[in-house]
């Protein structure tokens, strides 16, 4: 192949090529999961395994899905269309979605919506994408710590004179605002770019900090009811508020 | 128990989909192609269509604009099972092509398929 033929992966171009290759280890993925689900026994001791299987394969499954979504809206060029969003709905569906993943790596998952809210503006498959990841980020993290006892992570919304705050919290060490800012330093140069949280899970965190920069005030520290965590803070949609 | 034709490109995938809803009571006939799917319909009858809109040659709305454009196949209920997002296929196509359900794969468990092919039949 002479030199004009040579494709220049700059990259730009790596970024698409990493596209690919998540569109394909999605059907990867996806061919394990159900496989998985397929081969269910109904021996325990198999159906176990089985279970841990389609368990890792619908999380990494996930990961990619919501790579690509941001790369979709990240890309774009232009301000996400926002709309109406429950947070409270959100919260809820999300947990759910990482109810078995939080099972697998044993912590607990609770949902603290505090008070009644109207809806915020938001993009609701974005948010949905983002504060998955953030799940799967913090379930990661808890997972490579020690615990005196059975962790929690909290998904919880409460409403500040800045507008309604949304995100995760627990009991996580190292979880502070120079983690966070050394992080988005580290990012694409380190290795383990959150070592002070994980070695290997950090995808999700990136991965929600870009979706939400482009909906919200962005992926920042916060606290709840003493718990450390990370969450966006959203406008309310004054639409809905006057119905 | 429904006779279904579940259109599906890829081997593994199509030949795990097609023995989960076997083992839940349906007879499922399996085709690759939109071509080859015109000819199951042409010689089977099948009450819902389970269909991957992204495939080779042509595309699952192609096949599905032309099951439409038949009125012995507008019976037949269709279900979307795709790669492709539900956001990003537009109301307007859902409703003149008379798709039921769209399922984004990736969320969609076995059983979950299942249960849609059930609440097809009863809709």
């Amino acid at each position: 192949m002479s030199k004009t033929e040579q494709k220049d992966y700059t990259l730009g171009d790596h970024s698409q090529l990493f596209t690919v290759l998540a569109e394909n280890l999605k059907s990867s993925f996806l061919t394990i999961a159900r496989t998985a689900e397929l081969a269910s026994s109904g021996s325990d001791d198999v159906d176990g395994h089985l279970a841990r299987v389609q368990a890792a394969s619908s999380s990494a499954l996930t990961m990619l899905d919501n790579y690509l979504l941001s790369l979709q809206l990240t890309q774009a060029g232009q301000r996400l269309a926002l709309e109406p969003v429950s947070l409270a709905a959100s919260l809820n569906d999300i947990a759910h979605q990482l109810n078995r993943t939080a099972e697998q790596r044993r912590c607990d998952l609770e949902v603290i919506v505090a008070g009644k809210y109207e809806p915020v503006m938001a993009h609701g498959a974005g948010l949905s994408a983002a504060l998955l990841s953030l799940g799967h980020f913090f379930i990661t993290a808890q997972s490579q710590q020690v615990h005196t006892k059975r962790p929690v992570i909290t998904l919880a919304a409460h409403r500040t004179r800045a507008g309604i705050v949304a995100g995760l919290f627990a009991e996580v060490q190292g979880l502070h605002s120079a983690t966070l800012r050394r992080s988005r330093k580290l990012y694409g140069r380190a290795h383990s770019p959150v070592a002070e949280m994980t070695v290997s899970g950090e995808t999700g965190l990136f991965i929600a900090d870009a979706i939400l920069q482009n909906m919200s005030s962005g992926l920042r520290t916060a606290r709840y009811q003493k718990l450390p965590g990370l969450a966006a803070t959203f406008t309310s949609s004054q639409q809905m508020a006057l119905v | 128990m429904a006779n279904i034709l579940l259109v599906e490109p890829d081997t593994t995938l199509g030949s795990v989909y097609k023995q989960a809803l076997e083992r839940a009571g349906n007879t499922v006939h399996w085709r690759k192609t939109a071509a080859s799917a015109v000819n199951a319909l042409d010689q089977l009858s099948i009450d819902v269509l389970i269909l991957e809109i992204q495939m080779a040659v042509h595309n699952g709305i192609e096949l599905l604009y032309e099951i439409r454009s038949y009125t012995d196949w507008n019976a037949v209920r269709v279900v979307l099972h795709t790669d492709i997002r539900s956001s990003r296929i537009d109301d307007r196509a859902r409703r003149d092509l008379g798709i039921e359900q769209v399922l984004y794969k990736s969320d969609t468990s076995l059983a979950q398929l299942c249960e849609a092919v059930t609440a097809s039949k009863v809709i």
